[in-house]
């Protein structure tokens, strides 16, 4: 029998607010352990919390960005557990009345339509750091009050391929949002998957299981492929699928059972006393509407028509809000869209990768870059030594027209300096001089290699293969 | 007093719940007490709502807001004070996960 896999995803994001949700700690990560804390966020007693309005405004971005009905009264529940990460011994959450619900979100490419079932506000909980050697749990509560959207769509995935098409999906739009940095490897944005099987063709959901706190996309698309088939393999076996909590683990490329539904937590949700509820009026979404950013799938669209460019070039340059302001800012110095986009999906995106960091921590002056392409047009740099001038304005932030100048990088523009260079060159070269007069045609690119690097690469290639084709047919 | 007939299950899962370990005396102690509260909620369940409104939150007050500003955060010997296991600047616990 064919088994089909239904996917649902409940997906966490920390909202990048300089202060904790309820508290004025700051939210900056990777600090020493328990710097960033107070009596509000470690739960002291007699602690009140106090909603940061950001919070607010970042969740109604997500809101009205993935079509959610916006709850215009929204409120605080109380989500008791006891577990030390959290040290009131329950997470402000809400679950009666969250702020966003009913949205959806496309999958690329012309893709299904899939629903978000609500958007709602919580609070992050503390670290747990194992400690090896001393069988102790130690706890860092700096992240523990950090803002948290739960995303949470309908079961409406249907494989792994498209579940990763969501989490990109909504990614591009928090980041292009602004309200987190997404960043999977800091815990920004993680994601627990429900994963069920059912026969193909059927309408009935199977028993699901739930991975918890996946923090990586290869990840979650090993997760989803290796529960999926487990599950549909015990079906075939005449077993039946157990509602379960599981643990994916990386090593094992495997996961495991840790909770069954019988020990299924009982969290006594209860509203907030602390917390007075949230009115969001016309007013306030309209406030948020009228300043929303430009949304990646609108970018992509206006590249387009704009800028001419082609499906791969937008869909790259929009993959990073940096990235995209990088190029909308140079297309327009330069006024050339096109070298723009290369520039930035060639060079750019290879001192990213080399130096394994991300768009926005590379500072490239857009009207360096668009004065660079300026001069490789004005034929004053060849592409060479534009490239030289590019990795100086990069590493050392030098002006485009110095580091040319300084490099002596300038294209040699005197007809008699280049033809000079060509006759030193055929005569120190005379057997591939030979071999292309007698036929060898792979001489000619030697000859034209010999000359750029006479030259300091600093000759027109074109130039120079027309001087060395005219000297070597006529001398 | 009369004891509920399912008094003692409630107060296991209760305790369960609260992650507490009980004594029989303590058990029972609680269990009284228990019932004593619920005697109070059934008291209070026999008075007429019908024309009520449910009230979700006892304060009228809403969008109690702070602006997102950061402020220092006190000295973390100061908040860890009171733990008695610190080590390396955090509290710690028995092992949590094997």
């Amino acid at each position: 029998m064919t088994y089909e896999t239904v996917i649902g995803l409940e997906v966490h994001v920390e909202l990048a607010t300089r202060s904790k949700i309820f508290c004025a700690c700051p939210t900056d990560f990777g600090q020493e352990a328990n710097t960033q804390c107070c009596p509000v966020c470690m739960g002291l007693p007699g602690a009140l919390p106090v909603l940061n309005r950001a919070v607010v405004d970042f969740a109604l971005r997500a809101c009205l960005a993935t079509g959610c009905r916006v709850s215009q009264v929204t409120r605080f529940d109380r989500k008791n557990y006891f577990y030390p990460d959290l040290p009131k011994a329950y997470q402000i959450s809400q679950l009666h009345q969250p702020i966003g619900l009913d949205g959806c979100l496309d999958l690329p490419d012309g893709g299904r339509r899939i629903r978000l079932r609500e958007i709602h506000i919580e609070e992050d909980a503390g670290k747990l750091i194992h400690d090896p050697w001393e069988d102790v749990t130690l706890i860092d509560y700096n992240r523990c009050g950090v803002p948290l959207l739960e995303i949470v769509s309908q079961p409406d995935l249907r494989s792994a391929e498209e579940a990763l098409a969501f989490l990109e999906r909504l990614r591009e739009i928090l980041l292009f949002l602004g309200i987190s940095d997404c960043r999977m490897q800091e815990g920004s944005l993680r994601a627990d998957v429900n994963i069920s099987v059912r026969p193909a063709g059927s309408e009935k959901l199977g028993t699901r299981t739930e991975i918890k706190n996946m923090n990586s996309f290869k990840a979650i698309g090993r997760a989803i492929a290796s529960e999926s088939r487990r599950q549909a393999e015990w079906l075939r076996q005449g077993r039946s699928v157990s509602q379960e909590t599981r643990r994916w683990d990386e090593n094992k490329d495997a996961s495991f059972a840790m909770r069954s539904k019988e020990d299924a937590q009982d969290y006594r949700y209860f509203p907030d006393p602390d917390l007075p509820a949230v009115v969001i009026d016309d007013a306030w979404i309209e406030r948020i509407k009228a300043s929303q950013p430009e949304l990646p799938a609108a970018k992509r669209q206006r590249y387009q028509a704009e800028f001419g460019l082609g499906d791969y070039e937008v869909s790259v340059l929009t993959t990073d809000p940096a990235l995209s302001a990088l190029f909308e800012q140079t297309a327009r110095l330069s006024g050339r869209p096109r070298d723009a986009a290369a520039w930035l999906m060639g060079e750019f995106l290879q001192a990213v990768k080399a130096r394994g960091s991300r768009p926005d921590e590379l500072t490239l002056d857009p009207a360096a870059l668009a004065r660079i392409i300026g001069m490789v047009e004005a034929g004053e740099l060849n592409r060479t030594a534009a490239r030289v001038v590019f990795q100086k304005v990069l590493d050392e932030g030098a002006d485009p027209d110095t580091a040319a100048d300084e490099a002596g990088l300038r294209r040699m523009d005197d007809p008699h300096a280049l033809r000079q260079v060509v006759h030193a060159v055929l005569e120190s070269c005379p057997d591939a001089v030979l071999d292309y007069r007698s036929g060898k045609r792979q001489a000619f690119g030697f000859l034209v290699g010999q000359v750029m690097r006479r030259s300091g690469q600093k000759a027109d290639p074109q130039q120079v293969r027309d001087l060395l084709k005219a000297t070597l047919e006529t001398d | 007093m009369d004891k509920k007939p399912d008094a003692r299950t409630d107060i296991e899962r209760v305790a369960k719940l609260a992650g507490l370990a009980l004594d029989e005396t303590e058990r029972i102690e609680l269990e009284q007490e228990m019932g004593r509260i619920l005697d109070a909620f059934e008291a209070i369940q026999t008075v007429d709502t019908t024309a009520s409104a449910p009230v979700y939150h006892p304060l009228e007050q809403v969008n109690t807001l702070r602006p997102d500003e950061t402020q220092p955060s006190p000295e973390r010997s100061d908040l860890l004070a009171p733990a008695r296991c610190q080590k390396d600047g955090c509290l710690f616990v028995p092992r949590t996960v094997n």
